[in-house]
């Protein structure tokens, strides 16, 4: 990356993130995303797909970074990886909706360094892919996103432990990766 | 879900981790070991071993077993990493090859042209063909499991690196069995399991590696 504290800075929060830094891992994966949805904006904008469409990109790029964050070796710098990483898995996301897809590895590069960002518009809910979640990961699912409790908070109001709190919400986030990758089938 | 609900999900989910060359380490240390139960309980080292472990065309096919076990390790050790340049691990695979068709002139030179046949067909070959393949699939199942955890641009040529892998691993302990030592035979046999095996972890790998 030509942004190099840009970068420093996000490989010292994904390195406090894998060592169990919460705050840190949101600081990282906020920065992220208006840079996530320039590049879904643009490819979405350039095939006439609805702006909802982006954002459920940038959600599933979100999950694949978080699905596979055990594939960047700590040692080396974050911003190929994470460059190499939003590219394939956007091809692949477009890809199955049908668009054709063909994204250059510079254009990702330039987008994560850009200091162009986006926000999220306000009616960007995608309730659907929620609705088909199974309980209790859906119960789980909203009640730490939507009503923002924590995994205490909801184990004790389910009655389950913390571990089958976490268990479910880690199965819960891998079902809604799949999920992505099947509505776009 | 807004996709700022989504990030506190993730977030929530922080404390489950894992560690990509710890996974592939164990699968590789799994698939050896049930490679090996299998080929010491059903097939075993020929009777000759001891006198055979003294020369060097039954040591050198080791060399080129090994090195392509080794090389290809190295290869599924990156490629289901994004970022991480392949070109010379990708180049080092020949390696094994070099080694077998070097080894290969040589026996041209050192023998009689009259023996050539014999020692290019061996008395091996169907067993060749079928043992390597069958040691291979411990080790390509928990190779290819593990990778379920990498992230592979093209996942069809990582389950064809793993399988690769899982081929060396079982082509080392075979050629301890095999008594069809001849560089020829090696040259001619083994690349035809080992490519069986290749195309089989290819086909899973475009399914089950996607991600």
């Amino acid at each position: 990356m030509k942004n190099p504290s840009r970068e420093e800075e996000w490989a010292s929060w994904m390195r406090s993130a894998i060592a169990g830094d919460g705050r840190a891992y949101h600081k990282l994966l906020t920065a992220v995303t208006p840079h996530l949805r320039v590049m879904a904006r643009k490819r979405c904008e350039q095939y006439g797909a609805p702006s909802s469409e982006a954002e459920d990109v940038v959600q599933e790029v979100l999950l694949a970074i978080h699905l596979k964050r055990g594939t960047w070796d700590a040692s080396r710098p974050l911003g190929p990886w994470m460059a190499a990483l939003v590219r394939n898995k956007l091809i692949d996301s477009l890809r199955r909706r049908g668009r054709q897809a063909s994204v250059p590895l510079e254009d990702v590069i330039a987008t994560l360094e850009s200091e162009e960002r986006l926000d999220a518009g306000d009616r960007m809910d995608v309730e659907h892919i929620l609705a088909r979640l199974k309980d209790p990961q859906r119960t789980i699912v909203k009640s730490i996103s939507i009503e923002g409790s924590s995994v205490r908070e909801t184990a004790e109001r389910l009655k389950m432990t913390e571990v089958a709190v976490r268990v479910a919400l880690h199965r819960a986030l891998k079902a809604l990766s799949t999920l992505y990758s099947a509505q776009a089938k | 879900m807004k996709t700022d609900h989504l990030i506190e999900l993730i977030v929530q989910d922080a404390l489950v981790r894992f560690n990509l060359n710890q996974v592939l380490r164990q699968a590789l240390v799994a698939g050896v070991l049930i490679a090996g139960i299998a080929f010491f309980s059903a097939v075993g080292f020929r009777p000759d071993i001891d006198s055979a472990i003294e020369t060097v065309r039954f040591l050198f096919k080791f060399v080129i077993t090994i090195a392509l076990a080794a090389t290809a390790s190295i290869a599924m050790f990156r490629i289901g990493k994004p970022g991480v340049p392949m070109t010379l691990s990708a180049w080092s695979l020949l390696i094994p090859l070099v080694f077998a068709v070097g080894a290969a002139v040589v026996e041209l030179f050192v023998t009689p042209s009259a023996t050539w046949e014999a020692r290019m067909v061996g008395h091996n070959s169907k067993l060749c063909l079928t043992i390597i393949p069958l040691l291979s699939v411990g080790p390509l199942a928990c190779l290819l499991l593990a990778l379920r955890h990498s992230a592979p641009a093209h996942p069809g040529l990582a389950g064809a690196v793993a399988g690769l892998v899982s081929a060396g691993i079982a082509a080392t302990f075979y050629a301890a069995n095999c008594n069809d030592d001849s560089p020829l035979f090696v040259l001619l046999w083994y690349p035809i399991a080992i490519l069986a095996v290749m195309t089989v972890g290819a086909m899973v790998g475009r399914n089950l590696l996607r991600w």
